[in-house]
């Protein structure tokens, strides 16, 4: 039982999870009066319970072009043969219940949302609908379960209302999450062909692939901007992250080293990253009725803590070691 | 040694005419203190093994941080303090206060030490400190939270508010950012100890900033936490 339940802790892939709950946070930051509630706890376990069957379901549908990929780390027991399809259907169900009990504190919408996270999470892998092999729905499937649908939890969370001033943001972070997902696909790619699986990338190409890549971060960025309307100097950290991310996507494209391929779209992922703080950052300043200067001095040092970081990789990618979400 | 010199330095210079001290008084000690730390700082350095040129700029990267926590920091505080006192806990007279402050700051100092120390060992991974570490400074920056919060929280919030509006936010921004530049800098031409050295102490730093903001707007605490599963583990990238 003890090792089912690890294994269940397993599943959660606690980075990718954390991505999630970045979206729902800001969702939450856009609504967010001067105090948390306790739905950020109930409202971050369904979630985290939510990705669990989305990893479950997927690995069980994915498992021999995982295997022909070569992913062997603890973070995929099914395809190192660490855990049985048994155990692996047992954490998908465990989890889909942990994820509904959770969402019950959150009322009818919470229950709603998170039924909604469940049910993208199947249909995206198990057969009949199996997104996953469809080039042009699977990317957007996952973009509505990593943004949307997180960001909608997030604004149950706050007890706010979805109003017209979230759909530019809502879009915004969509866009710029596609721009993202849309790169997953390059590690895989060998098993990907091997396996007859369909991604945008097989079927256009890298370069195309990094070009709707790069259109697809600049307008995500320039809409999520339109939309928040931060002070100037919030506004020019936010495009130094957009021109970080497209120096590393114009870098991938003339990149053909595999391993130089992976770590450009890390460093590319972590000016996203960076992007995503500085938009948390305003928009709870804002709410708590700081000043815009203050804003901008929190901003600014976050911003210059993650070009630490990012240049360090994106001037030394040699030294940089390529992870996974485990 | 630094710390000394830095108590000389600070009681020799101060202007003793008058009741209380002239604003000025903290520039000065500021820039005497920064001279002090690139000199130190970039003789340490060299001396442990780094080119001059690193060294040097790990020295910079120091005295911009001196700058801003012996004179901005303190005409912060000082400017919020001449408004309104610093609040009383338990009764404790004005000189009780600050003597309690300076032991909850010498511990915390001290914590932040040992830590770096732990991190330093030459055991250590080449890919930044272990999980326990990063607990225990985020253990160190709730405490630091928590603590500061109940023993001085007005003029903490009145730091804040000095300190992040006006010409001097503007001050501050920039000394923080040509340490971060320098640092940037020693990280580039040192050895990779040297470069964990240098970025460690931005990061220690920047996490002074991060518990001035928790003081006032505790709700950061969740940009905060992003931020640290952004930046860690400092050379691993995560492609899919």
């Amino acid at each position: 039982m003890i090792a089912r339940i690890r294994l269940l802790g397993l599943m959660v892939r606690p980075r990718a999870a954390i991505t999630m709950w970045t979206f729902l946070v800001i969702g939450l930051a856009r609504h967010a009066g001067p105090t948390i509630s306790v739905g950020l706890v109930w409202a971050t376990v369904a979630l985290a319970a939510s990705y669990a069957v989305a990893t479950s379901v997927n690995d069980l549908a994915d498992v021999e072009i995982d295997r022909t990929n070569g992913l062997r780390d603890a973070s995929r027991p099914l395809a190192t043969g660490a855990a049985s399809v048994a155990d692996i259907r047992w954490t998908a169900a465990t989890a889909g219940v942990a994820a509904v009990a959770a969402a019950i504190p959150l009322g009818a919408a919470g229950l709603a949302v998170v039924g909604l996270c469940l049910t993208v999470d199947v249909v995206y892998s198990a057969t009949p609908a199996r997104l996953a092999r469809r080039w042009t729905l699977a990317p957007v499937a996952l973009t509505v379960a990593y943004v949307a649908l997180p960001y909608a939890l997030g604004v149950i969370v706050a007890h706010g209302t979805w109003g017209r001033a979230d759909v530019p943001l809502v879009a915004g972070l969509c866009i710029v999450f596609f721009a993202r997902i849309i790169l997953k696909d390059v590690r895989d790619r060998l098993g990907d062909a091997a396996h007859g699986k369909p991604t945008m990338l097989l079927r256009l190409g890298k370069s195309a692939t990094c070009a709707v890549s790069i259109a697809a971060a600049v307008t995500g960025i320039a809409t999520v901007v339109v939309a928040i309307q931060p002070p100037a100097p919030i506004m020019v950290a936010l495009a130094l992250d957009g021109a970080a991310i497209v120096w590393m996507l114009a870098r991938l494209r003339t990149t053909t080293d595999p391993t130089e391929e992976l770590v450009t779209i890390g460093t590319a992922a972590r000016a996203g990253n960076a992007l995503l703080i500085a938009v948390i950052a305003w928009l709870l300043l804002s709410a708590q009725g700081a000043t815009p200067a203050q804003a901008a001095l929190l901003v600014a040092t976050l911003t210059a803590v993650a070009a630490v970081g990012f240049l360090d990789l994106a001037l030394r990618p040699e030294r940089a070691r390529v992870a996974y979400k485990s | 040694m630094l710390g000394l010199v830095a108590i000389l330095v600070v009681l020799n210079i101060q202007d003793r005419n008058g009741e209380t001290p002239p604003t000025s008084t903290f520039a000065a000690v500021g820039i005497a203190i920064s001279v002090v730390a690139i000199v130190t700082v970039a003789a340490a350095a060299h001396a442990a093994g780094t080119t001059w040129r690193a060294g040097i700029a790990l020295g910079g990267g120091f005295a911009a941080i001196a700058l801003a926590k012996f004179g901005m920091g303190p005409t912060a505080l000082y400017q919020g303090n001449r408004v309104h006192p610093i609040e009383n806990v338990g009764g404790l007279t004005s000189g009780g206060m600050v003597v309690l402050i300076a032991i909850s700051l010498g511990a915390l100092y001290l914590a932040a030490i040992w830590l770096l120390a732990v991190i330093f060992r030459p055991a250590q991974p080449p890919d930044g400190p272990r999980a326990s570490v990063v607990v225990g400074l985020i253990v160190l920056a709730v405490a630091a939270t928590i603590g500061t919060s109940i023993f001085v929280s007005a003029a903490a919030s009145q730091y804040v508010t000095w300190a992040t509006t006006g010409l001097e936010a503007t001050g501050i921004a920039v000394a923080l950012f040509v340490a971060a530049g320098l640092l940037a800098v020693a990280f580039r031409d040192t050895s990779l100890r040297s470069k964990t050295l240098g970025q460690a102490s931005m990061y220690i730093t920047v996490l002074w900033v991060a518990v001035a903001f928790l003081l006032v707007f505790q709700v950061l605490w969740i940009v905060f936490l992003l931020a640290i599963v952004a930046i860690w583990p400092f050379k691993s990238v995560t492609p899919k």
